[in-house]
């Protein structure tokens, strides 16, 4: 991110510098209010979400939706020590319900447990399935379009369920192919 | 009749009144979780101002549409509409920065434009492939799961690509 920064801010201002010097510090100023604007934003969209999603976790359905996927967590990730089992789990159905906060140490836990046991294939699969998002619900996305005055906030869930099955499915899949034939 | 515009209500709904029998607090739990709204939304807040100055002084100073200009057969190619392609761009390197793109374009089409619906998809289907890998492993000694990243990577592509189609239809 820092080379980003560094050659996209210094070649854009070099320029500036030759077409519309005067306007260098009005863009900057104008990037920083619509920041904050964005930030105000967020604030209420985490604050009604974060809200439901605890209590969601205080009614048990972390550890609910946790147990109901020790199965299909086997069949993807094949041997794995019960612990990271568990970790993987809770994991998943972190990130399933869309709880950035809790999916993360989780996964970092699950991660350092398939380390040890130097299980790449099962670290792969991890990956493949957090950094595809297998997240149910897009609530930031839904909640940004009607804060933006959408008519209809929701009819994105549907195609965005598709498509992120989609990814996850191409993933998981490679990630299972790649590793067979590298046992071979 | 649209049944998503139920989705939301039925889901709070369910949530509440499950809530209530399993005797959870409601008003105590909702208050303990909105508590982290605020950090998290601030701690934002540094990573968005400087990706905001960032986008401000790359549109200001033309190169924004140089590069969209070399950008658009690819996109063209892939049936991806042009203003989606920073968003497909920036995901997999910063989550603050896909969110300024995206509210971009928001801004700019209205939220209920095809383009809008398309990075609405795009954004809410892909994830930070490189920061989720980097986090996650961050504590491991042992061999990296490289090709997962690249697969990630594809599967994300494709994914997006697939999203621009279904937003047509669907």
């Amino acid at each position: 991110m820092n080379g980003i920064f560094f050659f996209l801010t210094t070649v854009s201002v070099a320029v500036m510098l030759f077409v519309r010097p005067d306007d260098v510090l009005s863009s900057m100023l104008k990037g920083g209010e619509k920041a904050l604007e964005l930030t105000l934003t967020m604030t209420a969209v985490y604050a009604v979400w974060m809200g439901a999603l605890k209590i969601a976790e205080n009614c048990g359905i972390t550890e609910k939706l946790a147990r109901a996927l020790k199965k299909p967590v086997k069949f993807l990730f094949g041997n794995v020590s019960d612990k990271a089992e568990e970790y993987i789990a809770m994991n998943l159905s972190a990130n399933l319900l869309g709880m950035g906060g809790v999916a993360t140490p989780m996964g970092m836990a699950a991660a350092k447990e398939l380390d040890r046991d130097g299980n790449v294939h099962a670290m792969g699969m991890l990956l493949a399935l957090a950094a595809t998002s297998i997240q149910l619900l897009p609530t930031s996305v839904i909640s940004l379009r009607a804060e933006a005055g959408s008519a209809a906030p929701n009819d994105v869930i549907l195609p965005t369920l598709i498509a992120t099955s989609l990814s996850t499915a191409i993933a998981a899949l490679s990630v299972k192919l790649v590793s067979k034939r590298g046992k071979k | 009749m649209k049944f998503s515009a139920y989705a939301i209500p039925v889901l709070f709904l369910a949530l509440f009144v499950y809530a209530r029998f399993k005797r959870v607090k409601l008003y105590d739990s909702f208050t303990d979780g909105v508590k982290g709204a605020i950090p998290l939304a601030f701690s934002l807040f540094p990573y968005l101002a400087a990706i905001f100055a960032m986008t401000e002084l790359f549109g200001a100073s033309g190169l924004s549409a140089l590069l969209n200009k070399a950008l658009s057969p690819l996109w063209k190619f892939f049936g991806v509409p042009e203003s989606v392609g920073p968003l497909i761009l920036i995901k997999p390197f910063s989550g603050s920065g896909s969110l300024a793109v995206l509210s971009d374009v928001y801004a700019e089409y209205g939220p209920d434009s095809y383009v809008s619906r398309c990075a609405s998809v795009i954004f809410g289907s892909s994830e930070t492939v490189f920061y989720v890998s980097a986090v996650y492993f961050s504590s491991c000694g042992n061999k990296k799961p490289t090709s997962a990243v690249i697969i990630s990577l594809a599967a994300s592509f494709i994914a997006a690509v697939f999203a621009c189609l279904i937003c047509r239809i669907l």
